[in-house]
């Protein structure tokens, strides 16, 4: 009883929240606003992102050789791997992957108005530190980085904006609720704040969009089911 | 601290603040030791030594976007228009010629962590403009001029020390665009 007391105490002094901000830079020019394809992404790291995100590097290589996968190899690998691939590859290979999943995810698919090139430029970088998190009152995952957007075809600068991803965690609880695939989980949610700025997105219109995704997915879902 | 990097607007019903351009190369280079703001800085440039003359300047003219975790309540106007006067004074109306017409400008100051408990900040100007002359044979042409520099220093406690940084930065990035362009018109006429 005792025990289940301490835990029950545990996971109530425990929290988590997520803090996304994102703040433009230079605006797309409207007629390109959710009007839009990603069509290409280049990664660059900065110098103050550098040190973390080579450990970032090697976890993910560790996973790879866990999951007995043999070692990444750009020459031989699939354009299109799997999600359940995305924590054992390299960064600079999976951003890219999540950049296009979400914003198809949001409408804005191959094909649709003009073929855009994003260069993200990943400035911070850093997991939450278990002892910090426990002892003091909460650490935190975060992913900050500056998006310069380009017209894929004349490889000319038409908008740019920042993304910072916070996600929080305090106590013992709140870090065993983090779960695995951080890395992942910080990747989605910056392109989610992209998706937001791409499409032009007001609260509402983004509700709006959530909701018909929603219940696309489940008409889906049922259609399938029926056959 | 000789020179306030920032002058409060009184007028401006957001009080906001002002980068303020009063600022001579001693100046500059006292502020950016005490900063830590990268160098070099560039002396300031015959305005004579320009072929052309402004357009514009005021298009240029933005709020500074701070996206770091601290000052990001500080609202701070740039005025780019004033710098651009100071390093090219306008042409009178009626006057034709060549001339570099500004489009845009942003600045894009954050801070960041670099390692445990070390913290480093950037400042990205960024300018456009468009060159537009004439060829000998009075052919128009029509040139896009842009800019970016990028600075790394430290703000320390001090929010106002953020418009000084933007201060330095955006002179750099003046002069930068004004050469851009004289080179570019230069070509041209070879």
């Amino acid at each position: 009883m005792k025990y289940l007391m301490f835990v029950a105490a545990l996971f109530a002094a425990s929290t988590t929240a997520q803090a996304r901000q994102r703040t433009v830079i230079e605006d797309l020019p409207k007629e390109i606003v959710d009007n839009n394809h990603v069509a290409s992404v280049e990664i660059v790291i900065a110098d103050t992102a550098r040190q973390k995100f080579e450990k970032l590097e090697a976890k993910a290589a560790e996973k790879r050789a866990e999951t007995k996968l043999a070692a990444y190899d750009p020459t031989t690998a699939s354009p299109h791997p799997a999600q359940e691939e995305y924590a054992t590859l390299p960064f600079e290979v999976m951003f890219p992957l999540v950049m296009q999943d979400v914003t198809h995810n949001w409408g804005l698919t191959e094909g649709k108005g003009v073929p855009l090139k994003l260069r993200i430029t990943v400035e911070g970088i850093k997991t939450a530190n278990a002892a910090m998190a426990i002892l003091i009152s909460s650490s935190s995952d975060e992913l900050a980085g500056k998006v310069d957007i380009f017209n894929a075809a004349g490889d000319q600068s038409i908008g740019s904006f920042y993304v910072h991803v916070v996600n929080s965690h305090g106590g013992w609880g709140g870090m065993l609720m983090r779960g695995s695939g951080v890395r992942e989980k910080l990747a989605q949610e910056f392109a989610l704040e992209s998706a937001r700025i791409l499409t032009g997105s007001t609260k509402k219109d983004w509700k709006k969009r959530v909701k018909a995704r929603e219940k696309a997915g489940q008409t889906s879902i049922a259609s399938a089911t029926a056959n | 601290m000789a020179v306030a990097g920032v002058t409060l607007a009184t007028a401006s019903p957001s009080s906001s603040r002002v980068v303020d351009y009063n600022l001579d190369k001693a100046a500059i280079e006292s502020a950016a030791q005490d900063q830590g703001i990268q160098g070099p800085f560039s002396d300031l440039p015959d305005a004579a030594a320009y072929p052309f003359t402004l357009e514009n300047a005021a298009a240029a003219d933005h709020m500074v976007k701070i996206v770091s975790i601290y000052c990001q309540a500080y609202k701070m106007d740039n005025p780019i228009s004033a710098l651009m006067q100071h390093l090219l004074p306008s042409t009178p109306a009626g006057v034709s010629g060549p001339a570099l017409r500004v489009t845009k400008g942003s600045t894009l100051l954050r801070c960041l962590g670099s390692g445990e408990f070390k913290n480093i900040c950037k400042n990205e100007v960024k300018l456009s403009a468009e060159l537009r002359f004439q060829l000998a044979d009075g052919t128009p042409v029509t040139r896009p001029i842009s800019v970016n520099v990028e600075r790394e220093g430290r703000v320390g406690g001090f929010c106002g020390n953020m418009a000084r940084y933007t201060a330095i930065v955006s002179r750099e990035a003046g002069i930068e665009l004004l050469n851009k362009a004289s080179a570019a018109y230069r070509e041209a006429h070879e």
